[in-house]
């Protein structure tokens, strides 16, 4: 019987996931950081009504998470219906880099299916992906880490919002990836600015808010609950060494006068959030 | 010739072989003096050529409007069929799929899809951009001049209504074909952008803002990479 459910769901999955396309977003084009939050595919009649209502809950989630580690992200969720990756390949360098230069910092898709089990009683299976541009940028060039990624989900169904923000949030897993692609970006952008690919930005102290993003990314990593996912461990390891490339860089930096100047060179982050 | 005539009544009997001299002599006409040949007149030889002279214009000016007429019904074939294509390509639920597909057949039009292609670049989205970009570098393969005039114009006016996304799509597209005397143009965009002096068109506030600072650094690895094309 469990085989049978298992084998139903996942042809429902595969179902979902042969129609889907990646299709244009309305509001890709204007200003700021933004993540896209694309078309959660259910078998649940009516879902597709909950995308906005969910985005607006994910963000006053991120807000509420910047409030408590005292960092701005700036960044806002964008609800993209219709909108349907079929998986981390749709994320090709061409793709990634267009979303990049449209200040994208992540992306998140989902298929899921609402089932029963030997009991009876209702569950969710559900496929979550999760696109961190920046860091998909470095794996596209370096191989390291995994960029885009897939986590299953499986959970008893309740209230059907509800059900969609622990599906997507991934019991906070969704604010670690926001704040290590954030990290990621304004690390690349310090980097920049002190090999002069890009004009310096005088009002911000560079490094040190990559550094303060970094450390904030690695802290929320260390606190998710477990089962950690594998793509997970690589995750907190790609932010801790960012976090400490920032150090090095903003020593090296001869034109860098900030904070991050004065200290030593093997500083870690500060532990716990 | 024995008994081959009747023989007169009264005559004699003519010997059975009859031999007869006889010449020849083929002349040519006397030639005439030259005062004594007739003198054509030049409207006479015109008399001759005029069917010729007329089948000529008739043929040039038949087959200037039939060209004119078929290059006419052409252009009008080329927006018909190709306004589907648009239409698909800059509709609101094209999938990645079906802009490559459109974008695609839109390079096989050649010339024709030029303009229509740059249009559409103005305001493509991540989903748009790559397959536009990828169309105009197919046709700039064979028609290298019909692709590098507007975009090397859109990048001499950064005045224009165009945003940085569409003059780093145009560096991309001018550094990949081999457009002829896009350096210069190229080598001031650059230098502009480095004295900070470039501004860009910002559809929102309908204004031209200066480059942001990751748009410059965006527009400055690709701008190298076409200048550093031989």
């Amino acid at each position: 019987m469990v085989r049978l459910t298992s084998f139903a769901a996942a042809l429902v999955l595969f179902a979902a996931a042969a129609e889907a396309q990646i299709t244009p977003c309305n509001g890709v084009q204007d200003p700021g950081a933004k993540i896209l939050l694309d078309e959660i595919v259910a078998s649940t009649p009516g879902a597709a009504n909950l995308l906005q209502p969910l985005a607006s809950r994910l963000d006053a989630g991120l807000l509420q998470v910047q409030t408590e580690l005292g960092i701005d992200l700036n960044l806002k969720v964008l609800p993209c219906a219709n909108r349907k990756p079929t998986g981390p390949g749709d994320f090709t360098r061409s793709i990634v880099d267009q979303l990049n230069v449209r200040n994208v910092v992540m992306e998140i898709w989902g298929v899921t299916t609402e089932i029963k089990d030997a009991q009876g009683r209702p569950f969710h299976e559900a496929s979550v992906g999760y696109v961190l541009v920046p860091v998909r940028l470095n794996e596209l060039q370096a191989q390291r880490p995994p960029g885009a990624f897939v986590i299953p989900y499986r959970a008893p169904a309740s209230d059907p919002a509800a059900d969609l923000l622990r599906l997507v949030d991934q019991s906070g897993r969704l604010a670690a990836y926001a704040t290590l692609a954030a990290g990621s970006r304004a690390l690349r952008a310090a980097q920049d600015a002190a090999a002069g690919r890009r004009p310096r930005n005088a009002t911000e102290d560079e490094w040190a808010s990559a550094r303060k993003r970094l450390c904030a990314a690695q802290a929320l990593f260390t606190s998710l609950k477990p089962p950690a996912a594998p793509s997970d461990m690589q995750l907190a390891d790609y932010a801790r060494s960012l976090a400490a490339q920032t150090m090095v860089g903003a020593k090296a930096d001869q034109r860098y006068s900030g904070s991050l100047k004065v200290q030593p060179e093997n500083l870690p982050c500060p532990s716990g959030r | 010739m024995a008994n081959s005539v009747a023989d007169p009544p009264g005559t004699s009997v003519l010997p059975s072989t009859l031999h007869v001299d006889a010449s020849v002599a083929l002349t040519s006409p006397p030639a005439l003096a030259p005062e004594s040949r007739k003198k054509k007149h030049p409207i006479e030889y015109l008399q001759a050529l005029t069917p010729l002279i007329i089948a000529a214009v008739g043929w040039f000016v038949t087959d200037a409007v039939r060209s004119g007429f078929e290059r006419q019904r052409l252009q009008l074939s080329n927006v018909t069929e190709m306004r589907d294509l648009l239409l698909k390509l800059v509709g609101p639920s094209v999938t990645l799929q079906e802009a490559q597909a459109a974008a695609s057949t839109l390079s096989a039009f050649g010339e024709p899809a030029v303009a229509p292609l740059v249009t559409a670049l103005g305001s493509a989205d991540d989903v748009r951009t790559p397959p536009i970009e990828d169309a105009l570098r197919a046709i700039g393969l064979n028609h290298p001049q019909a692709v590098c005039d507007p975009l090397v114009q859109i990048l001499k006016r950064p005045s224009g209504r165009f945003t940085w996304l569409l003059h780093r799509s145009a560096i991309r597209i001018v550094g990949d074909v081999d457009c002829a005397n896009a350096r210069p143009t190229l080598q001031a965009f650059k230098t502009s952008l480095t004295n900070g002096t470039m501004k860009t068109y910002d559809p929102a506030s309908d204004d031209w803002v200066t480059v942001p600072p990751e748009a410059a650094q965006l527009l400055n690895t690709d701008l190298d990479r076409a200048l550093a094309t031989p």
